[in-house]
């Protein structure tokens, strides 16, 4: 074969060695590549196939790192970072456990498009493939989750490796790159020049559609009656929210968002309405498999979002706009396909665009939307208990829904996609595709560290919580001014959930002997409060608010047997959902 | 695999197989790298060569898949976005010449040799090697007449079979890269920037 395992571009390889330059160890041309490409912070765990490379930074100064409490923690704060910023977020560990510990982290990214670098040690190149102390297959391990990884294994090759890497996390489809570094090469030495032209992705498919992709998606919104706009995370990725706003406004279409699509378009707009699928508004759902046209922007018609493909949105058409041309026709056929950046093809698309939507489409959705408001928990009377959603509905309203809201997976999240109000982009990060628990806490401190002039809050269960809570002493040692929000309902509450309305109220392995959080929180110098009365969610919130110098944490013991309404059952249509019950009585009804 | 619930697709667009080329850089784990996708995005793969092209840098590989013209675009576009896969092609109905080639041990008896030969001519096969108690046959063809002829020559006592399985190359002087339906670059490298709005990170 050609060459080592490395990749470089067919002009590095003429090159060869760089010309001019100093000479460094690969471990100082790791953080000189760092520097250029304008890392600020980065979050790690040493050991001792990195430790070159830890001991670089420690001299080269200039990049801050963060010592989390678990790899995992690592690479879902690089996440957070990535997510809250545009970024490329970098995680760093060691070879063997250090590397797979990454593992759900990097998988999470991928799933949801966001770009990380991760850099692991590996064993000397000289005994590679000997089962070395804490070797493991990264490289084989992480293909299938990575958007692209490499190996390094001549020092030559490093500085161009990492520009690399640094290109491909974020150009397209942004997506996780892992570059495994042994240690060899990280002591070896070699000429850097840090004026080299950094290396460009080559754009391999045409992102440019064509004037006649646009005219026809242009002409079925022009003919149809009763349309409805999809917006995905592609909308945030892209920076396309305001080109949005102007399509929904220019033409008076409704516009639906899926969960990471929140924040793409303003959720207190008149035509907003409300997150889709599974846990998604009725008035969304309802209008979907009515519609005449969909008109799918950045999305990926993931089977949350779809319910059963078959009695998917029957009556449409279909336009799907992606930068991804895997995506177009992956789960749903469509009409016209238009491949391209969201805000290039928006821009385009909204010359000249016009639409007739029915009067009577427009009142059919208003009526959706105000029988969903009647049954709505938090427009019900209170009966003095503490039902979560009104947890999530009362901190949207204390924070006047401008904070960064960061979720753990379950039925917290759900509450938290449905009643708390978003505007603007990236301002909930959630972990959507992969739905990780335990994403919550670290994602959080990496948001804030991204974004230190915002307010975060870690919206949590009490199950995940418990899967990475160990981060509460990175937060400490940080000083990371996160809030911490635990809904603690005593259960896996979402399995509880399903347990109740699909296996006969059988609740195995989902009720959690939990340990005191405020004791917890306490143990590791962070200020906590307890509250279990609707009354002090406001005072609690307020004191949380006041918290400036590092994190604190409050409990919200909430009612157990809760259900997120309205829930499309697996195998169902998407507009087969079952509802919240009616009445207020009933909800003593779910509360066994 | 799920193809899209397309009611309009025919039989063709989501049943039968279809060839695709695909122009790779020549680096260790890139045919690793080729097969990961495929397996877990459950693709049909029926067969997959791979070998040296006429660029010393890039190999080339002829794959065949299941699931008719829309499997074959799913995998292209997939493919594609492998950062060592440089360029591919579903062949569709283009006209290309499609060969395989097979090494066929059997164990005729002395007095079955003239009909195995007369088998030989007939489909342009060669006698590569006689060995006492076993011959080797070497046939190039398409599929469906090395399937006949290996079946033709099963009552000789078939020992052996190797085969290459199919590689494959459009006709005509416009060669490869030049059909609608090719995604990628094939030659020079393309050094426009991406269209992602995300620029570099700002220098701190």
């Amino acid at each position: 074969m050609a060459n080592e395992s490395t990749r470089v571009s067919d002009s590095a390889r003429a090159a060869g060695q760089p010309e001019g330059g100093r000479e460094l160890t690969g471990a100082e041309i790791v953080c000189a590549c760092l520097q250029r490409e304008g890392v600020d912070v980065v979050f790690g765990y040493p050991g001792g196939a990195i430790l070159p490379t830890y001991d670089a930074l420690c001299r080269s100064g200039g990049i801050h790192h963060v010592l989390t409490r678990h790899e995992q923690g690592a690479s879902h704060m690089a996440d957070g970072y990535a997510r809250s910023s545009g970024r490329v977020g970098v995680a760093i560990a060691t070879s063997g456990p250090g590397a797979t510990n990454l593992v759900t982290g990097i998988a999470t990214a991928m799933m949801d498009s966001s770009p990380l670098v991760c850099l692991t040690g590996q064993v000397s190149t000289t005994v590679l493939g000997s089962d070395a102390f804490q070797e493991a297959d990264v490289l084989g391990i992480t293909m299938p989750i990575t958007k692209h990884n490499v190996m390094v294994t001549r020092v030559e090759d490093l500085a161009e490796i990492l520009h690399e890497a640094f290109a491909i996390a974020r150009s397209g489809r942004p997506g996780p790159v892992v570059v495994d570094l042994p240690k060899d090469v990280q002591l070896a030495r070699t000429l850097y020049d840090p004026d080299r032209p950094l290396p460009v992705v080559p754009v391999k498919t045409s992102m440019t559609p064509l004037d006649a992709e646009i005219e026809a998606a242009r002409n079925l919104i022009a003919e149809a009656r009763r349309p409805v706009i999809l917006a995905g995370n592609g909308i945030n990725i892209s920076g396309a929210s305001e080109q949005l706003r102007r399509l929904a406004e220019d033409t008076g279409i409704p516009v639906s968002l899926t969960l990471l699509g929140k924040g793409a378009f303003p959720e207190d707009h008149p035509l907003s309405l409300g997150m889709m699928g599974m846990h998604g508004d009725a008035a969304a759902n309802l209008a979907i498999q009515a519609a005449d046209l969909i008109i799918a922007l950045g999305m990926r018609f993931d089977d949350r979002v779809t319910g059963t493909l078959s009695t998917y949105a029957p009556k449409s058409k279909k336009i799907h706009v992606d930068l991804d041309r895997s995506e177009i026709g992956k789960n749903v056929a469509v009409d016209v396909g238009v491949v391209g950046d969201l805000k290039a093809v928006l821009t385009r698309l909204l010359v000249g665009i016009a639409a007739t939507v029915d009067e009577g489409w427009t009142a059919q959705i208003r009526e959706w939307k105000d029988h969903s408001k009647t049954l709505d928990v938090v427009h019900q009377p209170c009966d003095g208990r503490l039902w979560a959603a009104r947890v999530i509905r009362d901190l949207c309203e204390l924070t006047d829904g401008e904070a960064v809201t960061v979720t753990d997976v379950g039925q917290h999240q759900m509450f938290e996609a449905q009643y708390y109000t978003h505007r603007r982009p990236r301002t909930l990060i959630t972990s959507g595709g992969l739905g990780t628990m335990g994403f919550g806490l670290p994602a959080a401190l990496g948001a804030k560290l991204a974004q230190p002039h915002e307010e975060v809050w870690a919206i949590v269960g009490d199950g995940g919580f418990q899967m990475t809570l160990a981060e509460l002493a990175t937060a400490v040692q940080e000083q990371i001014a996160v809030k911490i929000a635990i809904i603690n309902n005593g259960y896996l509450g979402m399995v509880r959930q399903w347990q109740e309305l699909f296996y006969e109220e059988r609740y195995y392995a989902t009720p959690l002997a939990n340990p005191d959080f405020c004791k917890i929180a306490e143990a590791y110098g962070v200020p906590s409060v307890r509250v279990s009365q609707r009354r002090d969610v406001a005072p609690a919130v307020a004191w949380c608010r006041s918290v400036n110098d590092g994190p604190c944490l409050v409990e919200f013991v909430v009612e157990s047997h809760d259900v997120v309404y309205p829930m499309v059952p697996a195998g169902a249509a998407l507009d087969e959902m079952i509802r919240r019950p009616a009445r207020a009585s009933t909800m003593a009804g779910v509360s066994r | 695999m799920t193809p899209a619930p397309n009611a309009e697709m025919s039989g063709s667009q989501t049943s039968g197989s279809q060839t695709l080329i695909a122009l790779v850089e020549n680096r260790p784990g890139v045919l690793n790298r080729v097969t990961t996708l495929l397996r877990r995005r459950h693709f049909d793969l029926l067969t997959l060569s791979m070998g040296r092209s006429e660029d010393p840098d890039r190999s080339r590989l002829t794959l065949t898949v299941g699931g008719g013209s829309a499997g074959a675009r799913r995998v292209a576009d997939h493919l594609i976005k492998l950062v060592e896969v440089l360029h591919v092609e579903p062949l569709f109905d283009q006209p290309a010449v499609r060969r395989d080639l097979a090494l066929i041990k059997i164990r005729p008896d002395a007095a079955e040799l003239p009909a195995v030969n007369a088998l030989c001519s007939a489909f342009r096969a060669r006698i590569v090697d006689v060995s006492p108690g076993s011959t080797i046959v070497e046939i190039t063809g398409e599929q469906s007449k090395i399937e006949r002829f290996v079946a033709l020559l099963t009552p000789y006592g078939l020992a052996e079979l190797a085969r290459s399985e199919c590689v494959a190359m459009c006709r005509g002087a416009s060669g490869f890269g030049a059909s609608d339906h090719s995604v990628g670059q094939t030659t020079s490298q393309t050094t426009s920037q991406t269209t992602s709005s995300t620029s570099p990170n700002p220098t701190s």
